[in-house]
């Protein structure tokens, strides 16, 4: 299989860029594909932590980029999961640490070893944005249902349509069913009215985010929420098989049958 | 009420509406004045009477009452009512349409001025620009945040949201034409025309367009 | 009831493993030297040794320690003939 380059990308910050690659990385990788993740935000190093890898980092990003280490050792391997490698960030850089020439070496060189690599991007729009999209093919945005969180999705959108990355796929994040069945939320469909972009997935608001990010165990190592089942059907949606999107309100009772599957 | 309309380039508008009576009217300066002295003193203004039907002595009125006092500068009048404005540009007056739209008749005689329309597909979005000295055609949406500054007329064949200048050199002869119209503003060449969304035509195919030097909203003829 | 107990217990356990995973990150975070940094330190660091003592440049050994719950800077510096310099003096090194 060809390798497939993606960019996990927001323009607002906090809306669950970093939760999103740890996620997926880990799906896509208990699925039998061999995945590395990158930290593209250099100087604010996250995804070490959600991943739960921070104790293991010795090299990073930019001390592949630099030649300092070569790129096998700076490939931290995830113990707990078969095939899922990380590249963590450097915290004491800055975002000037890496180039976009470098950033597209080192892209090339993945593509040699991996069936996947997920690059975390920084928030923004400026060099660290560019940087951490320019090596990818796709790009997944991320969006939650705020006026803010869109409107930056469509900036984004629009610089990633320009940089011809393709497909562009969204994911709507932090859905809250109680509050759009009481109409104080944007539902997927105004979402994706406003960006006119596909729907990659969704996944809802969820307690088990909060408690695997502090435990720095991906959700698919286990955890049976309802999140952990939307990072996995986007996984598998990912790597190309047709699950269809949650449904996350079912009967007016307010109990959430979470797939339409699960009522065959 | 007299209104006081902001433009580009440091030019006020005074509108006077036709509704008001002569004595109203002369109340009414004294009080515009008081407003909003400040930006009047030295600036330039165009003096819009409406459909107003009126005889040279209201114009030293308006002079009196308004011009002096205030110590603006009148650059053109405008009116509807044709008598009206011929009885002023026989005055001598300076009228808007003829000051605006005398160089724009010679740019477009001369064909350099204006290049061909070009035709866009796909999405413009947030933080998108689109500028072009002819005819822009978009097969696709313009999204909130995008801008479209076109020489000539616009026409987007999905959702307008965003913001679109036709004329945008101060042609107001053109046109936008949108498929479905969602943007609280349009501009077409010296002129700016908002749009809420309690409006008939909103979400709805429209055409905009400058007429009697305000900007029009129409449905797309049906058949 | 029982069931409130264990989620109870079991959120306040995430929690404390996040604030001991945090309070371990940011002790790496505000150690964290380069190894430009590094390197600079060990040629400073040799050079005042040397003013002192004699010691086996090739063998010096200096790294940052990574425990579970510290940091710690471990530096190996092998000395050669260390009685010579002090040699007829009182005071030991």
């Amino acid at each position: 299989m060809d390798c497939r380059i993606i960019v996990v990308t927001s323009g607002k910050g906090g809306v669950g860029k970093t939760t999103t690659t740890a996620n997926l990385a880990a799906s896509l990788a208990k699925d039998g594909h061999k995945v590395a993740a990158i930290d593209g935000d250099v100087g604010l190093r996250n995804l070490d932590v959600i991943m739960g890898l921070e104790n293991r980092i010795v090299y990073t990003l930019v001390d592949v980029v630099e030649g300092t280490c070569r790129l096998n050792q700076a490939l931290i391997k995830d113990k707990r999961i078969d095939n899922l490698f990380l590249i963590p960030t450097a915290q004491s850089r800055t975002k000037d640490s890496v180039s976009a020439e470098q950033m597209l070496a080192l892209c090339a060189e993945l593509r040699k070893d991996f069936d996947f690599v997920l690059i975390d991007s920084p928030a923004g729009i400026e060099a660290g944005f560019h940087n951490s999209a320019i090596g990818a093919d796709e790009a997944i945005v991320i969006v939650t249902p705020e006026v803010s969180a869109v409107r930056d999705a469509d900036r984004i959108i629009g610089l990633l349509e320009s940089m011809e990355k393709a497909p562009i796929r969204l994911i709507i994040n932090r859905i809250k069913p109680d509050m759009v069945t009481r109409g104080e939320m944007l539902d997927v469909q105004d979402v994706l009215d406003i960006l006119a972009v596909d729907l990659l997935g969704i996944v809802p608001d969820d307690e088990s985010i909060v408690t695997s990010a502090n435990k720095g165990e991906p959700l698919v190592l286990g955890s049976t929420s309802k999140a952990a089942k939307a990072y996995s059907n986007i996984a598998k949606r990912v790597a190309g098989e047709e699950v269809p999107i949650m449904n996350l309100f079912s009967d007016s009772k307010g109990f959430f049958s979470w797939l339409f599957g699960k009522k065959k | 009420m007299i209104q006081l309309k902001g433009r580009k380039a440091g030019l006020l508008r005074c509108i006077i509406p036709s509704d008001i009576s002569e004595r109203q009217l002369l109340d009414e300066f004294a009080d515009t004045i008081e407003k909003g002295g400040k930006v009047l003193l030295g600036n330039n203004v165009v003096i819009d009477m409406q459909e107003r039907v009126f005889t040279p002595s209201l114009v030293v009125k308006i002079w009196k009452c308004f011009v002096e006092p205030s110590g603006c500068k009148v650059v053109s009048w405008y009116c509807a009512d044709e008598s009206s404005s011929k009885c002023l540009s026989d005055l001598g007056i300076k009228m808007e349409d003829e000051a605006s739209k005398v160089p724009i008749l010679s740019e477009k005689n001369s064909i350099n001025g204006i290049e061909p329309g070009i035709f866009y597909t796909g999405n413009l979005r947030g933080g998108q620009k689109l500028i072009h000295s002819g005819d822009v055609t978009i097969l696709g949406r313009v999204h909130v945040g995008a801008e479209v500054h076109a020489k000539g007329h616009v026409v987007v064949l999905g959702k307008l949201s965003g913001l679109v200048h036709a004329g945008c050199e101060g042609d107001n002869s053109v046109s936008v034409i949108a498929y479905s119209l969602e943007s609280s503003q349009v501009r077409i060449g010296t002129k700016a025309g908002m749009i809420d969304k309690s409006s008939d035509f909103w979400s709805r195919p429209a055409v905009i367009t400058v007429c009697k030097n305000e900007v029009l909203i129409t449905g797309w003829p049906s058949k | 009831m029982l069931d409130f107990v264990s989620k109870f217990f079991k959120l306040e356990r995430s929690k404390n493993v996040a604030k001991e995973r945090l309070q371990l990150v940011l002790i790496h975070d505000r150690n964290d030297i380069s190894p430009e940094i590094l390197n600079s330190l060990k040629v400073e660091m040799i050079a005042t040794i040397k003013k002192y003592l004699e010691i086996d440049e090739a063998g010096i050994e200096i790294e940052l320690d990574r425990a579970d719950r510290s940091v710690a800077l471990v530096a190996n510096i092998p000395l050669k003939n260390i009685n010579r310099r002090t040699r007829g003096r009182s005071k030991r090194v």
